[in-house]
């Protein structure tokens, strides 16, 4: 389970890209969408979720905006932004070709 | 009535949990922030962990557990102060001290060839000196435009020490200050002199056509002056 978790947290980034270019979204509704989609095996930890987020919107992948709310709380935002498409593209095939290459060596 | 008041209660364990996470964090308008959003994450997670029917104290320690260690959060922005003056600039920024110093030096020479010439072909129709007075305070110009930019490049560039923020707050305004003052005095000292020669020079020579030179030098004197001034700050 641990190496199941530490290869998924390495993609981290991927996985909000990927969540992000489907809709805009915000931190808790990621590691929301993230939990269904594993079928609650996996849960990002909040400290991992938003020191990626510093990264992307560090490399210009995502950009961030205030939701206009007007019950509750006021959110942050998150989108993708076209760099970060290309990124995502590119870290998609990279996957793809380590992917095989590592299904070829643990036969 | 008293499961509301457990809820209020959990709510503000939470809400004191994280401001114990963040307690060593930099004040900062961003960790502010970070801070106000990850509280509402965990509370909302909360909330949907008990409209699944958790209990309040499972609910609660699962909203915990899934914060994870916050600290790795603040490192990265230390590190960026750290960062802000890489390799690549460095060496830009003695390139460009390097260059503007052969140049004023440069300039010296043009105005001591000029007054050479003056001495050894002076005429009446024109006058050397001050035409290489003028063609090097001309020289004098683009690099005191230099470096004021190499000066002015990172201004974010400060040594981050573990101290406590309100003394180094203070010290900085402290030092902050007498710089301001020094600076305002040695121009108004320069201007000062730049007034006095001009009219004991021109006076003296009649030369008032050329003599404004001299303005224009205070200029190219005041603006080195700051220079070093923001050079020793930097330090």
């Amino acid at each position: 389970m641990s190496i199941t978790s530490d290869i998924l947290r390495g993609h981290t980034e991927a996985i909000i890209l990927s969540h992000l270019l489907e809709q805009d979204s915000y931190g808790y509704q990621i590691n929301k969408d993230i939990m269904k989609k594993t079928e609650n095996r996996y849960e990002l930890k909040e400290a991992t979720l938003y020191s990626a987020f510093r990264r992307l919107e560090q490399a210009g992948y995502i950009r961030t905006y205030w939701g206009d709310e007007t019950v509750g709380a006021r959110r942050r935002y998150y989108a993708i932004t076209d760099e970060g498409r290309d990124a995502y593209v590119t870290y998609k095939q990279e996957w793809q070709e380590a992917r095989e290459m590592i299904d070829k060596l643990l036969k | 009535m008293s499961g509301e008041e457990t809820k209020l209660n959990m709510e503000d364990k939470i809400k004191q949990h994280f401001n114990g996470l963040f307690a060593e964090a930099p004040k900062t308008r961003k960790t502010l922030d970070l801070k106000q959003e990850m509280l509402q994450n965990a509370l909302d997670k909360y909330n949907d962990l008990i409209t699944d029917g958790y209990a309040e104290e499972d609910a609660y320690q699962n909203v915990i557990h899934s914060i994870g260690d916050v600290s790795e959060l603040f490192v990265e922005t230390e590190e960026k102060n750290l960062l802000t003056l890489p390799e690549a600039d460095r060496r830009k920024r003695a390139w460009l001290n390097a260059v503007s110093v052969g140049l004023y030096i440069f300039a010296g020479v043009v105005f001591f060839f000029f007054c050479m010439l003056d001495g050894m072909a002076g005429s009446r129709y024109f006058d050397y000196a001050s035409f290489g007075a003028c063609v090097a305070a001309l020289i004098c110009i683009p690099p005191t435009v230099m470096l004021v930019y190499a000066a002015n490049m990172y201004p974010g560039y400060v040594k981050r020490e573990k101290q406590d923020m309100v003394e180094q707050y203070k010290e900085q305004r402290h030092t902050e200050n007498r710089n301001k003052a020094v600076r305002k005095s040695v121009s108004t000292i320069i201007w000062t002199l730049a007034l006095i020669v001009y009219f004991v020079v021109s006076f003296s020579t009649y030369a008032w056509h050329i003599t404004w030179i001299i303005f224009l030098i205070a200029g190219c004197i005041q603006s080195i002056a700051g220079l070093v001034f923001s050079l020793k700050e930097n330090e």
